[in-house]
């Protein structure tokens, strides 16, 4: 095809939209609900696996020394641990600053410290980060057999529930995702069916004046890419101010809850929705193509 | 420039249809031919074997020498552009002025942008419709959509033109100046092939008359009438 027919190609294929309006806005909407769908997945992976990267960076180890153990001892078990391969950081919690520190967590109304007095229940800590989170499980359990520690605490699960469901947001996403791309490239499919049955007469002449194949067949495929990348926008544009909303929301009620607020994050999931979109455009425009367009 | 070497053509189905049996026939550069014979005769399928919209079953159709059936798919387009073709019933996009009409062919052939401005209203300008770019074929009288026909077909200055039926729904005076209009494009040096029912017009012009009746060619005369 010559460089100077890419011009009535795209202008064709824009109009072939147009004609068939109603059905295009079925087929566009389809696209951008999917894609509506595949951003939410992508974006809601995304802030687990940001999640998950917070809360191991996080990650320290609580030793809880037994009861009867001195202060010096303490101090000589926490020299011993901090000598452990993989220990970054050793601090020692003594009881009267445990006790402050939850005070805190309760507000200060609870006035714990003052209400237990000399009677402190709590252990004394030693609280310890590795230098890697993944040697944190290793770490805990060589603390446990150490003598002179009575238990050991650290985000037992925690990671690891954010994974799986992670994991099956992703699995229930990308079934639903199929379907709904399924039923997306049959709507292209059948929108674009429905305008080579609208322009028959006009695909007639052109055979007999001797229309390229392929001159015949781009405006098709370019009107079937079309509704693909008008749904994609769609859905961007959807996605885009609704995640902004939904983290600002979030960032003013539930500040604890990292997510990912990152611009770059954002361009390169609509650069991906964008191809996707356009893609399948591509393969809905194909199907009717090959299948109803006898050039 | 055109030959059949022994054409048949059958249409396979629950029953079989013998369209064309055993067709010898040749059409040299500059003719001007009057296919002539009852519905049913071949004359449609006798067109479609030469744009290659149909293959032989048995026979071969030679154009410069070149067997058609042999063609390959990406060369059709482009021996196609060497045809001219006018129906019966005009088969104009009426949602498109007479310009575009004819552009739209123009478009088709990938002309540029330039050579579309040039050749279509030197086009509409010969065929006198030059004042009606600007309407739509449905504000036409019969004869004039025929002219915007016949002008699609021209648009690409190809050397041969084939026409089906292309005075069937006009006015016997209308179909004349049609016909002269042939004649014009003929004495140009265009190779013209129209299948036709008009017997006063076939007697009247005395050309080269190729009868079909059955599948078979029951006369080729020069100079000839309708009925012999």
């Amino acid at each position: 095809m010559r460089v100077s027919s890419i011009g009535y190609v795209v202008r064709d294929g824009f109009r072939n939209v147009w004609r068939n309006r109603i059905m295009s806005v079925a087929a566009i909407s389809t696209v951008a609900i999917s894609l509506f769908l595949l951003g939410c997945v992508w974006l809601f992976i995304a802030n687990v696996n940001h999640m998950v990267e917070t809360v191991e960076s996080e990650l320290e180890i609580n030793a809880y020394i037994v009861k009867d153990f001195t202060r010096d001892q303490g101090a000589e078990l926490m020299r011993q641990i901090s000598g452990l391969p993989g220990v970054a950081i050793v601090t020692y919690v003594p009881k009267e600053e445990g006790i402050l520190l939850l005070e805190g967590r309760f507000g200060p109304e609870a006035e714990l410290a003052e209400t237990v007095g000399e009677y402190n229940p709590l252990p004394d800590v030693i609280r310890v980060k590795a230098n890697r989170p993944e040697l944190v499980p290793e770490l805990a359990k060589k603390l446990e057999n150490t003598q002179g520690i009575d238990m050991v605490r650290y985000g037992q699960g925690t990671v690891e529930r954010l994974l799986t469901t992670a994991a099956w947001v992703e699995r229930a996403g990308l079934i639903g995702l199929v379907g709904i791309s399924v039923a997306a490239v049959f709507l292209i499919s059948t929108s674009i069916r429905l305008t080579v049955y609208s322009r028959r007469e006009e695909i007639t002449i052109m055979r007999l004046v001797g229309a390229t194949n392929w001159y015949i067949r781009w405006p098709f495929l370019v009107e079937g890419v079309f509704i693909g990348l008008f749904g994609s926008l769609l859905a961007c544009g959807i996605l885009y101010f609704g995640y902004l909303k939904i983290a600002e929301y979030l960032s003013l009620n539930l500040n604890f809850i990292p997510l990912l607020r990152d611009q770059t994050v954002l361009a390169d999931m609509g650069v991906r929705i964008l191809i996707y979109g356009g893609g399948l455009g591509l393969v809905g425009s194909f199907l009717s193509v090959f299948r109803y367009l006898r050039v | 420039m055109i030959q059949f070497f022994n054409v048949s053509k059958i249409y396979a189905g629950e029953v079989k249809v013998t369209a064309l049996d055993e067709v010898n026939l040749e059409i040299r550069k500059g003719e001007f031919i009057f296919l002539v014979g009852p519905s049913g005769a071949g004359k449609s399928t006798l067109t479609k074997l030469i744009i290659r919209e149909e293959i032989p079953t048995a026979g071969q159709v030679m154009v410069e020498g070149k067997s058609l059936a042999r063609m390959k798919q990406w060369e059709i387009p482009y021996y196609r552009r060497n045809i001219g073709f006018v129906f019966q019933d005009f088969r104009l996009l009426m949602t498109r002025t007479v310009y575009e009409n004819v552009a739209f062919a123009a478009e088709s052939v990938e002309m540029t942008r330039t050579q579309i401005r040039q050749r279509v209203p030197m086009i509409l300008e010969m065929l006198e419709i030059g004042d009606k770019r600007n309407a739509f074929p449905y504000q036409l009288s019969g004869g004039q959509q025929q002219r915007l026909g016949i002008a699609r077909a021209m648009v690409n200055n190809p050397t041969m033109i084939i026409a089906d039926e292309p005075t069937g729904n006009l006015d016997p005076d209308t179909s004349g100046e049609i016909m002269q209009i042939f004649q014009a494009i003929n004495r140009r040096g265009t190779t013209v092939l129209i299948a036709t029912h008009d017997k006063d017009m076939v007697d009247k012009m005395r050309r080269r008359v190729v009868a079909l009746r059955g599948g078979y060619v029951v006369r080729d005369q020069q100079n000839g009438g309708y009925g012999a």
